[in-house]
């Protein structure tokens, strides 16, 4: 009996011992909060940060959605979580993340690098309060899709970048009935805002200002309004327009229901993708044309939206790791990783240098045009909030066929109430 | 008396640990969120967290998505279990009469109750989706608000009429024979049996069914969140305190939210119970 005890008492000494001793030999252990959406360039990522075996990284994969990414990323942080260490940020989740003390500042050592060569859009989206929080990794701007072809028989040239709304409107709504669609965000997410966001910039407003007082009320918000109402009441309205993204809007523009869509980069790798695979769809790709976004006043540069990703530390993080992390970040997001990423992917780098890259050019012929978008274009509003914010836009302007220029005015009360609260 | 005390006294400690879990799985959650509901307290600002009292309420009755809310909750609640129960009605008595395969009969109406409803709202959303959905046809089914409500109500009912038509069934078992006997002989018809015998005698299953059934309505979720996120006028009650407390981490509002709804359901059953009794 004495022995058994004995036994149990060795054994529960020796227990805690062994794990510590696997910690302190072994590399150290960092958990990266990644997307499902670029699982090879991730990997291979991993492999190339971690060579040297000075850390190890193990990725945990995010469910699709930055709505849903967000939701299981906040209740492991504000739990402080250890495990969560190197966290894949939408560019909208800064304010809300650092407000909180969820994510910690770089260090001037790592800021530095991180900064070098970045593009101004994707530094401001990773700085909150002139501190810098994450490192850009991914940028990428909305582009104006359209089939050359058919652009070209509505007599319309978008390739200039000088196109405003309304003349693609008018120009679309005069082709044949199943190939006169415009395909922009409509259903009731994230993207919608992205999209009244980039309305309203391009009209010369804003939907908050710095100081957070709303801007909906205005000539602008006026003008982003009838956009949305012209485009969704007349002819160029896809069926279904209300419930669209950026995955049914590929769908619409590849199967030629939509002529025109304004959609991120990664839709020409996705085309590039299946020409590869299906033959006859080579012919369809070939005609895939690129061109600025569309503007809202003729005259004045469009407003692009900005999207992207940033990687960030978590607060949790313990203090022995984080020396570690701060390494893992500015190599997770090198040069090189974003070109990986780039190619891999198909979504567009933060560093300027990446789009210089001769194997980048030829994959993406409109890498110039991305890198212009993505220095002109509109950040979504830094507020910590924003999600409140975000779902006060989306719910004032939807459904796209109940907006008109009043809508305006109802959805600044109700952002209002969102930010002030 | 020694002996009762002691029974007694052995009752409560077998009772006693399931009491505890009792208490601290239900009891000490609810009290919690009454607390929390009690609370200015965001999860990205837990610097400013302060005793509210009533602001969360008052800030939630004042507002426009509580109200809105509660009438599609009420619209979904109403016309799905109505439409549930009268399908219910039909499939129990099928389900009592039939003599050949009763079996086979009563374990297909259960089916479409053993599918998860997360994966018959997605059945049913890809369904309706416009030109690739086997319901055909260019029609946004749920990019409109009459027609969105249309859908969900069609997911709901699908799903849980079975679980209405079983609790029936197990009413009309309890119904003798005799009483049909003696209806006939007196000249009912096969109508007027429906509505002077059958319907009489199991009022009280057909009240615990309603008080379920309306109960789980209106807490309605997961085949709003997968089917339209609550966009075009169809977010319901616990789709509002799921965004306050998941999307926009106001636990504070959020509780005060699910406060407010749980004294809802808390007076529908106490409605209900007051009808049973009335009625019998």
């Amino acid at each position: 009996m004495s022995n058994l005890l004995r036994l149990a008492a060795a054994a529960l000494t020796a227990l805690p011992l062994a794990a510590c001793a696997a910690e302190s030999e072994g590399p150290v252990a960092l958990t990266w909060w990644q997307g499902p959406n670029a699982e090879t360039p991730t990997q291979e990522a991993v492999a190339a940060c971690t060579k040297d075996g000075k850390y190890a990284i193990k990725v945990e994969t995010l469910p699709d959605g930055s709505d849903k990414q967000r939701e299981q990323l906040v209740r492991r942080l504000s739990a402080k979580d250890k495990s969560v260490n190197l966290i894949t940020m939408d560019v909208v989740w800064t304010a809300e993340f650092a407000e909180a003390g969820w994510i910690l500042p770089l260090p001037d050592a790592t800021a530095k690098t991180v900064t070098d060569g970045t593009l101004e859009g994707a530094l401001k989206s990773a700085t909150w309060k002139d501190k810098l929080y994450a490192a850009p990794l991914l940028s990428g701007s909305q582009l104006l899709w359209y089939r050359k072809s058919r652009a070209e028989q509505a007599g319309i040239d978008p390739a200039k970048g000088e196109l405003t709304w309304e003349q693609l409107l008018a120009a679309a709504g005069g082709m044949p009935e199943g190939e006169r669609g415009v395909a922009t965000p409509g259903n009731r997410y994230e993207g919608y805002t992205v999209f009244v966001n980039a309305l309203v910039a391009s009209a010369g407003g804003q939907v908050v200002d710095a100081e957070g007082q709303p801007g909906l009320d205005s000539d602008a918000g006026r003008a982003a309004a009838s956009v949305i109402g012209s485009l969704a009441t007349g002819p160029a309205a896809l069926k279904g327009m209300s419930t669209l993204d950026e995955e049914t809007m590929r769908a619409a523009f590849e199967q030629g229901e939509a002529s025109f869509m304004t959609n991120w980069g990664y839709v020409y790798a996705a085309a590039a993708d299946r020409a590869t695979k299906e033959p006859e769809f080579k012919k369809v790709f070939d005609d895939y044309g690129w061109a600025r976004y569309p503007r809202v006043v003729a005259g004045v540069p469009s407003a692009p939206p900005l999207g992207g990703s940033n990687i960030a530390i978590g607060a949790g993080t313990p203090e022995d790791q984080r020396e570690s992390a701060y390494a893992a970040l500015a190599c997770l997001t090198s040069t090189q990783s974003q070109k990986g990423f780039m190619m891999g992917a198909g979504i567009p780098a933060a560093r300027s240098s990446v789009y210089d890259d001769a194997e980048v050019r030829a994959k993406f012929p409109f890498a110039d045009v991305m890198r212009d978008s993505i220095a002109e274009a509109s950040p979504r509003p830094m507020v910590r909030k924003y999600n409140a914010l975000s779902t006060a836009i989306q719910t004032a302007f939807h459904p796209p066929a109940s907006v008109t220029a009043e809508t305006a005015a109802k959805a600044q009360a109700a952002v209002a109430q969102a930010v002030g609260q | 008396m020694n002996r009762v005390r002691t029974e007694q006294r052995l009752g409560w400690l077998m009772a006693g640990p399931a009491l505890l879990l009792m208490l601290a799985v239900t009891v000490v959650p609810v009290l919690r969120t009454v607390a929390l509901s009690l609370e200015r307290y965001s999860l990205s600002a837990p610097g400013e967290r302060a005793f509210a009292g009533l602001g969360n309420y008052r800030e939630i009755l004042t507002g426009q998505d509580w109200w809105r809310d509660l009438s599609s909750t009420v619209i979904l609640t109403v016309t799905s279990v109505g439409l549930e129960f009268v399908l219910g009605f039909a499939l129990a008595l099928a389900m009592h009469k039939v003599l050949w395969g009763r079996q086979l009969l009563r374990t297909v109406v259960l089916v479409p109750y053993a599918v998860l409803t997360v994966v018959s709202a997605f059945a049913f959303r890809f369904a309706f989706q416009p030109s690739v959905g086997f319901v055909g046809g260019d029609f946004n089914w749920l990019g409109e608000t009459w027609s969105a409500y249309t859908v969900i109500v069609l997911t709901e009912v699908w799903k849980t009429t079975p679980f209405m038509a079983l609790m029936l069934l197990a009413g009309l078992v309890t119904v003798p024979g005799e009483v049909y006997e003696a209806a006939k002989v007196d000249g009912a018809n096969a109508w007027q049996r429906l509505w002077r015998v059958t319907i009489p005698c199991v009022r009280p299953a057909i009240m615990v069914a309603l008080l379920f059934r309306t109960l789980d309505a209106f807490r309605i979720f997961d085949t709003v969140y997968i089917q339209t996120q609550g966009a075009v006028g169809t977010e319901t009650l616990s789709f509002l305190s799921y965004r306050f407390l998941i999307r926009d981490l106001e636990v504070g509002l959020g509780s005060a939210v699910s406060v407010l709804l749980f004294v809802c359901v808390a007076m529908i059953a106490a409605g209900f119970v007051r009808a049973f009794r009335g009625a019998s």
